[in-house]
């Protein structure tokens, strides 16, 4: 008995190991994500709003690290279009089971294109655990910006690899 | 007992390799794991030409709704702040195409996970080197949009997506190289940048380091060392560069330093010299609060917008009615005094900064507040009292800024000297703005 139980205590502290490591990204802020609004009165003006992501990076042999990439269409309303948004910066906190911080070597602002740039990464051997990501977005009206309600995609992605 | 501990442990096997994310409302959210790759958490493929390869991934659900995941492979890239990104707005035209599902959707109920297989097949006219493919699990979810009325807003749909990278090492000749493009000026919203035109050349994964040292006539200017997350092979990239001391409109020379590890191995460097330079636009264009993708109407070459306070014009133009009833008319086209805008604003007589001057002191050409046209800005019934005196610094101070001393602070946010022509109060603020802010929460001065 008390080497099955040992057995199965081996089985339980390897099984991550053996099973290798699992990455999740989650949104947590649901879609669309509605940014406060501006009165438009000629100056140049600025919002911002931010998203909730969480990523968990676990089990055993978690060590490659991952990245947070975005990109965005352009704000549209109709014919009118805003500049293009810029991350200012992106919070991040532990949200359990953390066992090395991710090292992140991404400088703010990054301006979002529609091809994907990384906003946030854990190099090689950290960002271990789960985290709580919370990046500002800024958006900016010029003091020629057109009245209505702008749009985007914005694409989210986690990832690990190289 | 063991049907017990075997439940138990059972059950921990099962769990362990699922993740803790935390959602405020019920959804799927689905997580990836790659099988048979334990070692990197990723698929590390060695395969010749014409090899294939299969694999499976597992796709688990721990989220607290049943959700469907759609599955497919993408291209990867460098982004533009390097890194490896994913193309998942079209269809995978290089190695992404290697990569096939058996599966292009999975339905999934909380807790649960399904083994996913696919393959990976080397095209016989592949080129050495280490490539890279993804594998994506995406959210598929149909959220009605909202509409914001009566203000100007943003509505925002985001697409959620969760990558396993899939590398591919096709054996040959390994080559590490890299090539050094032309510099230019670039930044927006006060933060100007270089974009330095990078391409790696050779066939290897690396992340480079280096320096960027600038000069000009007067010697040198900067010295701004990076350390680059991964460059694929056979991309490029226009890598920005934040300054820290903002450039005047001038010429330049950039000596680009790039080190990365030689395919044996060794440090090796390459380095190259560029010219370019900085034109008023550029500096405008970054300084200007909103950064308007136009240069405004006026702007030439050879000048700057003012940097003279418009209502101290207004308030210089001394006593009498005539004058009076001129300032009042200004003062009556906007709300306040340290009201910003850009757009539209002419272009003001402040000479720039020469550009055989030294490059990090003379800064400027930033963009001084214009008053907005009057139509759009009706006078707030407090308006100031036309007869304030010159040593009076309520309700408003007369800021003059400083822009060739401007500082760029931890945060990345360039601010001046802002000196209240009357009281002489001086702080170092964003804009006039932030210096009324800070102002207002600071004693006044007596």
């Amino acid at each position: 008995m008390r080497i099955l139980a040992a057995t199965l205590l081996a089985a339980l502290v390897a099984a991550p190991a053996a099973l290798g490591a699992s990455f999740t990204f989650t949104v947590n802020t649901t879609s669309p994500v509605t940014a406060p609004g501006v009165t438009l009165n000629g100056d140049d003006q600025t919002t911002t709003f931010t998203m909730s992501y969480t990523v968990a990076y676990t089990g055993g042999n978690n060590n490659a690290g991952w990245h947070v990439s975005a990109s965005s269409t352009a704000l549209t309303s109709g014919s009118a279009t805003l500049p293009a948004m810029q991350v200012t910066t992106v919070a991040e906190a532990c949200g359990g089971s953390c066992t090395t911080a991710p090292n992140n070597s991404v400088t703010w602002p990054v301006t979002l294109g529609t091809t994907a740039q990384e906003i946030y990464n854990a190099a090689t051997t950290t960002g271990r655990g789960t985290f709580s990501l919370t990046p500002t977005f800024q958006v900016s009206y010029p003091a020629n910006a057109q009245p209505g309600t702008y749009s985007a995609t914005v694409t989210v992605t986690g990832a690990t690899g190289p | 007992m063991r049907r017990r501990l075997g439940l138990v442990a059972a059950a921990a096997l099962l769990l362990a390799p699922a993740a803790h994310a935390a959602r405020p409302t019920p959804s799927a959210v689905f997580g990836l794991r790659a099988v048979g790759n334990p070692k990197v958490g990723y698929f590390v493929y060695d395969l010749g030409h014409g090899a294939t390869q299969s694999g499976a991934v597992i796709v688990s659900n721990v989220g607290t709704r049943t959700g469907t995941a759609r599955l497919y492979a993408v291209d990867a890239t460098t982004g533009a702040t390097t890194g490896t990104v994913y193309v998942t707005d079209r269809a995978p035209r290089l190695q992404g195409r290697w990569v096939s599902l058996a599966q292009s959707h999975v339905t999934l109920a909380p807790g649960k996970h399904a083994r996913v297989a696919f393959t990976v097949h080397v095209p016989r006219s592949a080129k050495p080197g280490q490539w890279v493919a993804g594998i994506v699990a995406e959210n598929v979810v149909h959220r009605t949009s909202r509409r914001t009325k009566g203000r100007t807003g943003v509505r925002i749909n985001v697409r959620d997506l969760t990558i396993v990278a899939v590398q591919v090492n096709v054996p040959g000749r390994a080559v590490a190289s890299f090539a050094v493009g032309g510099i230019t000026a670039g930044g927006s919203n006060g933060y100007q940048t270089l974009l330095v035109h990078l391409a790696n050349t050779g066939n290897l994964l690396r992340k480079p380091g280096g320096t960027v040292s600038i000069s000009n006539g007067h010697g040198a200017v900067e010295r701004l060392p990076f350390h680059m997350d991964t460059f694929l092979p056979q991309t490029a990239i226009d890598y920005p560069l934040l300054l820290r001391k903002a450039l005047a409109p001038g010429s330049y020379t950039a000596t680009v330093r790039l080190s990365f590890d030689s395919a044996g191995g060794r440090a090796r460097t390459t380095t190259a010299v560029r010219s370019f330079a900085v034109s008023n636009h550029d500096v405008t264009q970054v300084f200007t609060s909103a950064a308007p993708t136009k240069p405004a109407p006026g702007t030439t070459s050879g000048s700057s917008r003012s940097s003279t306070p418009w209502l101290l014009i207004g308030a210089l133009a001394g006593a009498g009615v005539l004058v009076l009833l001129l300032v009042a008319a200004l003062l009556r086209s906007r709300r306040r005094p340290s009201a910003e805008s850009a757009a539209g604003a002419p272009i003001g007589s402040s000479p720039a900064p020469a550009a055989d001057t030294a490059a990090v002191a003379d800064l400027p050409a930033r963009t001084e507040p214009e008053p907005p046209p009057a139509a759009d800005m009706p006078a707030p019934a407090d308006e100031p009292a036309f007869e304030r005196a010159d040593d009076d610094c309520r309700p408003y101070h007369y800021w003059e800024v400083a822009y060739d001393r401007g500082e760029l602070g931890g945060d990345g946010v360039w601010r001046f000297p802002h000196r209240c022509r009357n009281c002489g109060l001086e702080v170092l603020a964003e804009n006039v703005d932030d210096a009324a802010a800070q102002t207002a929460r600071a004693p006044q001065p007596s």
